[in-house]
């Protein structure tokens, strides 16, 4: 069971990053881009995203030579396209109070693609009240607290009250099961990954928060499945990952390799994919990433010998 | 009361399969709240029965056989059963003999969970046997499965599921989840009269109502 | 007492129908939660409190 479990995530995780990978070029900045980027969402983010799968397949390295390559070609090209960090030092000069400078600074520090004088500022700037205090949701607050322990923040008088931050969440309040939806959805898989810091400690997670996924991850992976919500399944899947005792069914890795293209991308849902490839990287280029990252946790896991995946 | 729904009815037929489709849960005012049960009631439940006949023998448990005919003869044991307490005759299964087997494989929680949900007129306080044990022994599955329902907002199904979590409840049993709210939820968001007998059933076992 | 007196007969496809009845399948397709803009509370959070965008100042 458990190899089969990493051969197939194995082979969703190593296409899905040959994708973004071979599709790298479609995710630039515009030229003219200045650190105000009049639609962060656009371009900017999803860079970032890309960063943050690449960083972890070369956490993790349970990859083959080929991804392990590919995953340090992707680092340096996103690392260019933010200036080598200069765009971010910029950005965060310019807006104290945002956050995405230290959140999208995280996943390049933590393989070591340093900008000095962005740390400084950044360990000025999050520590002040200020900035800490910034009106944001729960598992946001959570991902901010996360970037700032990867980039080495979370220390001293500026450590981050995690069990706090973790009883504020949706998740946190262990609330019932069958009212989850959505958007609520994101917001769990998010609060898990950033208390567990993307699987690196699972022991992140609350007992009580662990007892309670466990229970009810397997109905959340079903019912969305059921209706192909492809993107929003390959995060419940990593939140599987992230558990003291891991959570990778074999049927549900199966099932998303089933959905994957042979070329390696995977629809964020079961919508009609377009054949535009400007288009098919703007719709299908988070699941690319989600999907990576499932699999390098799950390869990770299963080889780990952590407690029984079923 | 089941006597008068036969004999006010217009088409007496319907009325006597009605009586079999709700089957041991026409039994339920009796059982949870202080209906009185009359020989009346004993003769609609029979004749029911001598007008539409259950198998002749009771049918193999899946996966040896079809799952819907061994449904069928579980529900239809539960009432004979449940007349047979009532009217203080000996033996269950006079109307009706009492199948083999029970869902006891809970591996698969989602398509067990609906099993279970199909043998909710089962989960009454005056029924035991296999399927009563199967029940204790998955809270977890019957919870998983009550969510899952709930979330594809199939609330009938979710409401027959709860039926067990309810009885497990009432019986002492942890349950991963608190099935007060749940009911309420279902007993507000679902419509028809088979849900709402099913919710009022529930809220019985959970002492939401008073007898 | 009920009316035994009545003949009532009873066809295959009524059996049919009964057992159908009685064995109650989940339904078949799932209705599980999409994307909701509406269930994210931004409209109505903005509609009350977020102030519009301010125009660009003159003389700028």
């Amino acid at each position: 069971m458990t190899a089969s479990v990493t051969q197939t995530a194995h082979q969703v995780s190593a296409q899905a990053l040959a994708w973004l990978h071979a599709q790298r070029e479609c995710g630039v900045l515009p030229a003219d881009t200045t650190a105000d980027l009049g639609d962060p969402d656009s371009v900017y983010k999803p860079l970032g995203e890309t960063a943050l799968a690449a960083s972890l397949v070369l956490r993790e390295s349970a990859a083959g030579s080929v991804e392990l390559s590919q995953a340090h070609e992707l680092m340096e090209f996103c690392w260019r396209q933010f200036g080598e960090g200069d765009m971010l030092y910029e950005r965060l000069l310019r807006y104290s109070m945002m956050t995405d400078p230290l959140e999208t600074y995280a996943p390049f520090a933590r393989c070591g693609f340093r900008h000095e004088p962005l740390e400084r500022l950044l360990a000025h700037t999050s520590a002040l009240r200020s900035v800490r205090a910034v009106e944001v949701v729960p598992n946001r607050r959570l991902a901010v607290a996360n970037a700032a322990r990867v980039v080495g923040l979370d220390q001293g008088g500026h450590a981050y009250d995690w069990p706090t931050l973790a009883r504020a969440t949706w998740l946190g309040a262990t609330p019932e099961p069958w009212l989850v939806d959505w958007m609520t959805g994101y917001c769990v898989t998010h609060t898990v990954f950033h208390l567990t810091d993307w699987g690196a400690n699972p022991t992140g997670l609350p007992d009580d928060l662990t007892e309670y996924v466990t229970t009810w991850l397997p109905v959340w992976i079903d019912i969305w499945a059921e209706i192909e919500q492809w993107d929003l399944v390959a995060e419940l899947m990593i939140v599987g990952c992230c558990l003291k005792e891991p959570y990778c069914a074999p049927a549900d890795w199966e099932r998303l390799a089933r959905a994957q293209h042979p070329d390696g991308l995977v629809p964020r849902d079961g919508d009609p994919v377009p054949d535009d490839p400007a288009q098919r990287f703007n719709d299908h280029q988070h699941t690319a990433v989600v999907a990576a990252i499932a699999g390098t946790l799950a390869v990770s896991r299963t080889l780990g010998g952590a407690a029984d995946p079923r | 009361m089941l006597a008068e729904h036969v004999e006010r009815a217009d088409d007496p037929k319907a009325a006597l399969a009605a009586i079999r489709v709700v089957g041991a849960d026409a039994f339920a005012p009796y059982l949870l709240a202080e209906a009185v049960f009359h020989p009346d009631d004993a003769a609609a439940v029979s004749q029911s029965f001598a007008v539409f006949p259950p198998a002749v023998s009771t049918p193999d448990p899946p996966p040896s056989g079809p799952a819907e005919p061994w449904i069928v003869a579980w529900r239809d044991w539960a009432t004979a059963a449940l007349l047979a307490r009532l009217t203080g005759t000996q033996g269950d299964g006079t109307l009706a003999p009492r199948p083999e087997g029970a869902p006891t494989d809970h591996t698969d929680w989602q398509r067990w969970s609906v099993r279970m949900s199909q043998l909710s007129p089962l989960a009454l306080p005056a029924l035991d046997g296999p399927v009563h044990a199967a029940a204790r022994a998955a809270p977890l599955a019957l919870a998983r499965g009550a969510t899952r329902a709930v979330l594809r907002r199939d609330f009938p199904t979710a409401t027959r599921i709860v039926r067990w979590l309810a009885l497990l409840h009432a019986e002492g049993v942890r349950l991963p989840l608190d099935p007060v709210p749940l009911v309420e939820h279902l007993r507000l968001h679902g419509g028809g009269p088979r849900l709402a007998l099913d919710a009022a059933i529930a809220r019985r076992l959970l002492g939401l109502e008073a007898p | 007492m009920l009316a035994q007196h009545t003949p009532l007969l009873v066809t295959p496809t009524d059996a049919t129908a009964l057992g159908t009845a009685m064995v109650e399948p989940e339904a078949v397709l799932s209705d599980a939660p999409t994307y909701a803009p509406e269930a994210t509370g931004a409209l109505l959070l903005g509609l009350l409190i977020s102030p519009k965008e301010p125009k660009e100042p003159k003389g700028k």
